[in-house]
C-alpha cells in the first residue's frame, strides 16, 4: 500500500474554520492604521508656515510689492518631503488669488493634504486692506 | 490499532482542535481590541486639533489687532522681576475706522473661511483709547482721539504700580527742541527713573539715575522751535495714580511723530504674567468654544 494523505470532510471543515478565523483577525489588524498622525503633522506644518510668514512681515511685503520671491524662498527651506501651495486672496475677490506660489519641484499629485487659512492686514491709506492667505501642504509623492 | 489507542488519538485530536480554536479566538479578540484602540486614538487626536486650531485662529486675530494699534511688547519674567518694554507712537492715528473694518472682516469673510462662528467686541478699543491690561493689574493706556493724545502706564484701580524702575526713551521726528524743563532729580526716592530724549535734528538730552518718590509729582516738558504745544512726561502721582508714567503730546502739528519706548521693572507675580487687550473674542467651531480677551502673550 502506497503512503498518502487522506483528506476527510471534517479535516476540510477544520481547515476552513481556521482560515476564516485567521482572515477575520487579519481584517481587524489591517483596519488598525493610525492616519491622524500624518494628517495632523501636515496641518501643524501649514499653521506654523503661515504664522512665521505673517509675523516676519514676509506676507505683507509680498502683497504690497506684488512679488513672491521671498515666499518661494521660504517654501524652499521646508523639509524636502513637504510640498506646499500658498495662495493669497484679497477680501474683495475670494475666487482669484492675488498671489500664488507653488513650491518649486512639487506637483499637485497628492492623495492627502491639509489646508489652513490666516488673515493678513496690510497697512494702507486711508484704510488697511485685508487678505486671506491659504496654505495647502502635502507629502511629496515619489515619481 | 487497538481500540484503546484509537480512543486516545480521538481525545488528543479533540484537545488539539479546541486549543487551536481558542488560540484563534484570542487572536481575533486581540485584533478587534487593537483596532478599536487605534480608532479611539485617532478620534482623540483629531478632536485635539480642533482646540489647537482655535488657539491658532485666536492668535491670528490678536496679531492683526495689535498690528493696527501699533503697540509692541517685550516682556521678560525671570529671577523675581518682570521687565516690561512697550513701544508706541504719538499721535497714534485714529484707530476707530480701521478697527471697525477689521472687526467686520473677521466676523464675516474670515469667519466663513474658517468654517467657524466668530464674534468680537472691540467697543472698548474704538472709544478713543486702547487699553492693554496685565494679569497683575497693571494697565497701559494708549489714547488716540484728537483731544486725547497720550500714553499712560498705571495700576488699573489707581493704586501703586509697584514699579521699581522706569526707562523712558523719546524720539521726536520732524521737530527741533527749543527748550526743556526737567524734573527735579531726587536722590532718596524708591523708584529709579531714567529719561532719554533725542530728535531728528540731532538734539539730545538725558537725565539718568534719579531716585524719585512714587507718590510725588514730577513733570518734564519739552518745547519745540516754531511749534505750539509741548511734550510733557509726568511721573509719580499722575491724576491720582501712584507710581505711574504719562507722556502727553500737545504739539499742534499732527505730522510730528513722537516715538515712545517705556521700560518698566516690576516684581514678578507669583502666578506668572500675561497681557491682553480689553476686547472680547468669541470663537465657536462645533464643540470647541473660546471666550476670552484678545490675549497678546505670557511670560
Amino acid at each position: 500500500m502506497r503512503n498518502g494523505f487522506v483528506i476527510s470532510f471534517d479535516a476540510l471543515a477544520a481547515l476552513l474554520i481556521f482560515l476564516v478565523l485567521l482572515a477575520t483577525a487579519t481584517a481587524y489588524l489591517a483596519k488598525a492604521e493610525f492616519k491622524a498622525g500624518s494628517s495632523l503633522s501636515l496641518k501643524e506644518t501649514a499653521m506654523d508656515c503661515l504664522a512665521v510668514l505673517e509675523e516676519s512681515g514676509k506676507l505683507e511685503k509680498a502683497v504690497s510689492s506684488d512679488r513672491s520671491n521671498e515666499l518661494r524662498g521660504f517654501l524652499n527651506t521646508l523639509p524636502y518631503s513637504i510640498c506646499a501651495d500658498l495662495r493669497v486672496y484679497s477680501q474683495n475677490d475670494l475666487n482669484t488669488p492675488a498671489l500664488l506660489v507653488l513650491r518649486p519641484g512639487c506637483r499637485q499629485n497628492f492623495r492627502e493634504s491639509a489646508t489652513i487659512q490666516r488673515s493678513i492686514v496690510v497697512e494702507s491709506a486711508p484704510n488697511p486692506l485685508f487678505y486671506i492667505a491659504e496654505l495647502r501642504a502635502w507629502y511629496r509623492v515619489a515619481e | 490499532m487497538s481500540e484503546k489507542n484509537c480512543g486516545r488519538m480521538n481525545a488528543n485530536g479533540i484537545i488539539l482542535s479546541l486549543s487551536t480554536l481558542l488560540l484563534l479566538i484570542t487572536v481575533i479578540w486581540f485584533s478587534a481590541f487593537y483596532s478599536a484602540k487605534v480608532e479611539r486614538q485617532e478620534n482623540n487626536t483629531l478632536a485635539n486639533f480642533a482646540i489647537e486650531k482655535a488657539g491658532f485662529v485666536a492668535g491670528d486675530m490678536a496679531f492683526d489687532v495689535n498690528k493696527l494699534l501699533g503697540i509692541s511688547q517685550d516682556v521678560n519674567n525671570a529671577q523675581g522681576f518682570a521687565l516690561i518694554k512697550l513701544n508706541g507712537k504719538l499721535p497714534a492715528g485714529n484707530h476707530r475706522q480701521s478697527l471697525a473694518l477689521l472687526e467686520s472682516f473677521l466676523e464675516g469673510t474670515y469667519s466663513a473661511r474658517q468654517n467657524a462662528e466668530i464674534r468680537l467686541d472691540f467697543n472698548r478699543l474704538i472709544d478713543g483709547s486702547a487699553e492693554m491690561e496685565f494679569s497683575n493689574g497693571l494697565l497701559y493706556e494708549h489714547a488716540y482721539a484728537n483731544d486725547l493724545n497720550f500714553v499712560q502706564f498705571r495700576k488699573k484701580d489707581s493704586g501703586n504700580t509697584g514699579a521699581l524702575s522706569y526707562d523712558i526713551t523719546l524720539f521726536v521726528n520732524g521737530a527741533r527742541l527749543l527748550d526743556s524743563s526737567p524734573w527735579i532729580c531726587g536722590t532718596e526716592g524708591d523708584v529709579n527713573v531714567n529719561l532719554r530724549y533725542s530728535d531728528s535734528f540731532g538734539e539730545s538730552q538725558s537725565l539718568l539715575g534719579c531716585k524719585q518718590s512714587a507718590g510725588g509729582t514730577y513733570l518734564y516738558s519739552f518745547e519745540f522751535v516754531e511749534l505750539e504745544g509741548s511734550l510733557v512726561v509726568s511721573f509719580g502721582n499722575v491724576d491720582g495714580n501712584i507710581n505711574a508714567v504719562k507722556v502727553r503730546n500737545t504739539i499742534a502739528n499732527p505730522n510730528i511723530e513722537v516715538f515712545i519706548s517705556l521700560g518698566v521693572k516690576v516684581p514678578s507675580p507669583a502666578a506668572g504674567l500675561y497681557w491682553y487687550y480689553d476686547a472680547d473674542l468669541n470663537y465657536a467651531q462645533q464643540n470647541t468654544l473660546v471666550n476670552r480677551k484678545i490675549l497678546l502673550g505670557s511670560a
